[in-house]
């Protein structure tokens, strides 16, 4: 049966979701509430041919639902005042609520995001993970390598090949992702201790679910912006990579002025500091806001229209370079990765 | 071959102090000091002395020649979605009218601007300007609405409508609030409300009572306006101390035909003020028909309190001794390469805009009475070039572009300028109300130029002497 869901708050990070609903069987209507004066009220999107307004009228619309899902964004919010009121009176209206928040600048926080350090086995060394493993991950993290992941959820759904996906953002489970576990974030564990449990954490998962291939979305992007502004230093992607090798690597980076000798460039350094090579470059349709982030102390964006990009991919014309905005380049994408790795399949170890 | 190194002129701006020599390269961003002989040769074009020396620097990157360069700002290809989810900073001009008549006011007639009347902001208008930034802010965590006039509080009402309006129709973002006001017209029920809003206050403050009088009357003539100011001050003290040392700072207009002293000894020695962030300007000369002087004495005396700030700066004197009126340019100078490190910068960008002008209307949205947008309130009003919209046609985002990119018009000039990446000239120096003006914009070059040469000299002595003597700083 078809659940109506109600979106709250809503914000521009929720459109890539709300485009990949279009094609879900399980949803039915859908609401879009903002907070008042962010400026979404009467915002216009396209839902199934039908026209979307964002709304601000949160206790009407919640009525209508079935389900309330509480985003995430990269804003900081008073979740005390703005949200656990309005969750509680919908538990009590036993309405179904989803929380897709999670700590997104947990390494900024001084408490602990992970709760209690639970009395564990600690495994001593790393699994081998035998099937391949594609990791997604952004140039400096709150991009839109989260759109970059949906893609490839949809896509490789249509493909029939089985698939786990674990997503940089608490959002992917909507559409089946699995999260990032709660150690990963946690002050409480070292790095070696979050670098063995993730890779255990991983193989637990792949014998219990036997998948052809992984996709790991990787929060927080691989690199510093500048000296002034760091964001994580691309740890998360440094304990990744120690916990598995990836065998397909896909880097999400916002638009700028660049050319394909800047893209070998990048690659050359990215191997050098992770031995990572980036098969695959994705242009997002947003740049970094460099004031806004020199004054904030982290990446933000600005969305820019997509012919932008458009115009800059087609100006570097190179295969590995892709849009997600222009149409057929998703199943170009997925379809490239499963050529990949069928000619990997071709080589066997003994 | 030595000769052929210098052929092609190296992109520097040599300079000297007393602790040493230097040259600034502009494409790396870099301050180098250098031998005296060195630096002889550079000044004359002619390093046959100087070849090793040269060379290393050459091989490090440095003495790279001027490229021509493409003139655009780098973010006028994204205007349209800048204006579209970050206009978060909003000033209205609650009115035109003022209870003062200070001689050098901007609207007293002595300037290429309009003048006090009785004009006032209605609240329909006011509601507009907040309905704008409110839907074009997406990306802002904060909104930042501000207060000015003539004298804001004349609209004391107006004020109260507009926090409420926007307090009513904004949930879970930071408002900072904030008013410059002469400060004769606070009374407990107005201070009460700034402080229950958290209003950041300036206020203008000249100095001692003879100085502030003399150029700060009354419209009407008569009365105290200094005495007024104090007791207002002390009363928002006894109320609310500590809303008084985090929320009120000063503006000072120094007239420089007073000494400087005098000033600086007042802000200094006042129990109401020593603590309190003070920031000095000498009376506008952009816009201003008479022009001003500035007495010999108030040269010396502002002399003498930088050196007095310099020697804390180094440590030769304890920081409590540092002029008052001196701390912002001493943090100035301190950080005057801030967050610079060599190997950050090889070459100017092939194609750039020099640094002084911010995105007109983005860093800050003036709403004029009648409804018309500025970029900041110091922009004359009588401007049509500078007038970037109003509250019914919205920002028009092609004026912005030329307004963006003032070097254009002087294009020439700026790609052979050594102070590209630190030129302060923007478009209050330019503005030649009907159109962009190359001659008002030529005309401060040298000016420019020469303080960034005494802030690279300041700095390097700063630096040179805390080296030399392992003084702590100050």
């Amino acid at each position: 049966m078809k659940k109506n869901v109600l979106l709250y708050p809503y914000t521009k990070e929720c459109d890539s979701l709300i485009e990949y609903l279009q094609s879900s069987e399980n949803i039915g209507e859908v609401f879009l509430v903002s907070f008042k004066g962010w400026g979404y009220e009467q915002k216009e999107l396209l839902f199934r041919n039908n026209k979307l307004y964002v709304k601000t009228d949160f206790w009407t619309l919640a009525e209508l639902c079935d389900e309330i899902w509480v985003m995430d964004t990269n804003m900081e919010i008073d979740e005390e005042q703005l949200i656990n009121s309005k969750i509680e009176w919908a538990i009590s209206k036993e309405i179904q609520v989803k929380w897709f928040r999670k700590n997104t600048y947990s390494y900024n926080k001084k408490e602990d995001a992970g709760g209690i350090k639970e009395d564990i086995d600690l495994p001593t060394k790393l699994q081998v993970i035998n099937t391949p493993i594609v990791i997604v991950s952004g140039l400096f993290g709150d991009g839109k390598e989260f759109d970059v992941e949906l893609s490839l959820n949809q896509e490789m759904k249509k493909s029939g090949y089985k698939f786990i996906q674990i997503g940089s953002k608490k959002a992917g489970e909507i559409v089946g992702m699995y999260n990032y576990p709660d150690f990963f974030y946690s002050n409480l564990y070292s790095n070696r201790e979050k670098i063995l449990l993730f890779n255990q954490y991983i193989k637990k998962i792949e014998e219990k679910e036997l998948p052809d291939l992984i996709i790991l979305g990787i929060p927080n992007g691989i690199s510093l912006y500048s000296r002034e502004i760091v964001n994580d230093f691309g740890m998360n992607f440094n304990l990744v990579k120690n916990a598995v090798s990836e065998d397909l690597f896909i880097l999400s980076m916002p638009y700028s002025d660049i050319d394909n000798n800047y893209l070998e460039i990048l690659r050359k350094n990215i191997w050098e500091r992770y031995k990572s090579f980036i098969d695959y470059f994705v242009i997002e349709s947003n740049i970094v806001n460099d004031l806004k982030s020199k004054k904030i102390g982290r990446t933000v964006y600005l969305s820019i229209d997509k012919n932008l990009v458009l115009d800059k991919v087609k100006e570097l014309d190179n295969k590995d370079v892709f849009s997600l905005e222009k149409p057929g380049e998703k199943e170009r994408l997925n379809s490239d990765i499963i050529k990949k790795f069928k000619s990997f399949g071709e080589i066997t170890l003994i | 071959m030595v000769y052929q190194i210098m052929k092609k002129e190296p992109f520097i701006h040599l300079f000297c102090t007393l602790t040493g020599y230097y040259f600034f390269d502009v494409n790396t961003d870099s301050i180098v000091k250098i031998s005296k002989e060195v630096y002889q040769e550079l000044d004359e074009g002619n390093v046959s002395n100087s070849e090793e020396i040269v060379c290393t620097l050459k091989n490090s990157g440095f003495l790279k020649e001027n490229s021509e360069r493409i003139t655009e700002h780098p973010d006028t290809k994204y205007l349209p979605y800048y204006f579209e989810t970050n206009v978060n900073t909003l000033l209205l001009q609650l009115t035109q009218n003022c209870n003062q008549r200070c001689d050098y006011c901007v609207y007293s007639g002595k300037y290429e601007n309009r003048t006090h009347n009785k004009k006032r902001m209605s609240f329909e208008i006011a509601q507009k300007g907040i309905d704008y930034i409110i839907q074009h802010s997406s990306d802002s965590q904060e909104l930042f609405l501000g207060f000015y006039g003539g004298e804001p509080l004349l609209e004391f009402e107006l004020i109260k409508k507009c926090v409420d309006y926007i307090k009513k129709n904004v949930e879970g973002k930071k408002i900072y609030f904030n008013i410059t006001t002469n400060a004769t017209l606070l009374t407990k029920e107005v201070i009460d409300f700034f402080y229950e809003h958290t209003f950041a206050l300036l206020v203008s403050l000249d100095g001692p009572e003879e100085i502030h009088n003399k150029n700060r009357g009354f419209a009407n003539g008569g009365g105290n306006p200094h005495n007024i100011i104090l007791n207002n001050l002390s009363m928002i003290r006894n109320l609310y101390p500590k809303y008084y040392e985090e929320h009120v700072s000063f503006n000072t207009v120094l007239d420089g035909k007073n000494g400087y002293k005098c000033i600086e000894d007042f802000f200094t020695e006042n129990s109401l003020l020593k603590k309190s962030p003070v920031i000095s300007t000498l009376i506008s000369d952009n816009y201003s028909i008479e022009g001003n002087t500035i007495s010999d004495q108030f040269v010396a005396e502002n002399k003498y309190a930088w050196f007095l700030a310099f020697l804390t700066l180094i440590g030769r004197l304890d920081k409590k001794y540092t002029p008052k009126l001196m701390e912002l340019q001493k943090i100035m100078v301190k950080n005057t390469r801030d967050n610079k490190q060599f190997g950050d910068k090889l070459l100017l960008p092939s194609c750039s805009h020099h640094s002084g002008n911010c995105v007109p209307g983005l860093h800050k949205l003036f709403l004029t009475a009648d409804g018309n947008f500025y970029p900041c309130e110091k922009i004359s009003e009588c401007s049509q070039i500078c007038n970037i919209g109003s509250i019914d046609t919205g920002i028009e985002l092609e004026r912005v572009k030329n307004l963006l990119n003032i070097e254009a018009v002087t294009r020439e000039e700026c790609q052979k300028c050594w102070a590209y990446e630190y030129c302060s000239i923007c478009l209050i120096h330019a503005d030649g109300i009907d159109s962009l003006s190359k001659e008002k914009i030529l005309n401060q070059c040298d000016n420019v130029r020469s303080n960034i040469e005494s802030q690279f000299k300041d700095y390097c002595v700063y630096k040179d002497l805390l080296k030399k003597c392992h003084m702590k700083e100050g």
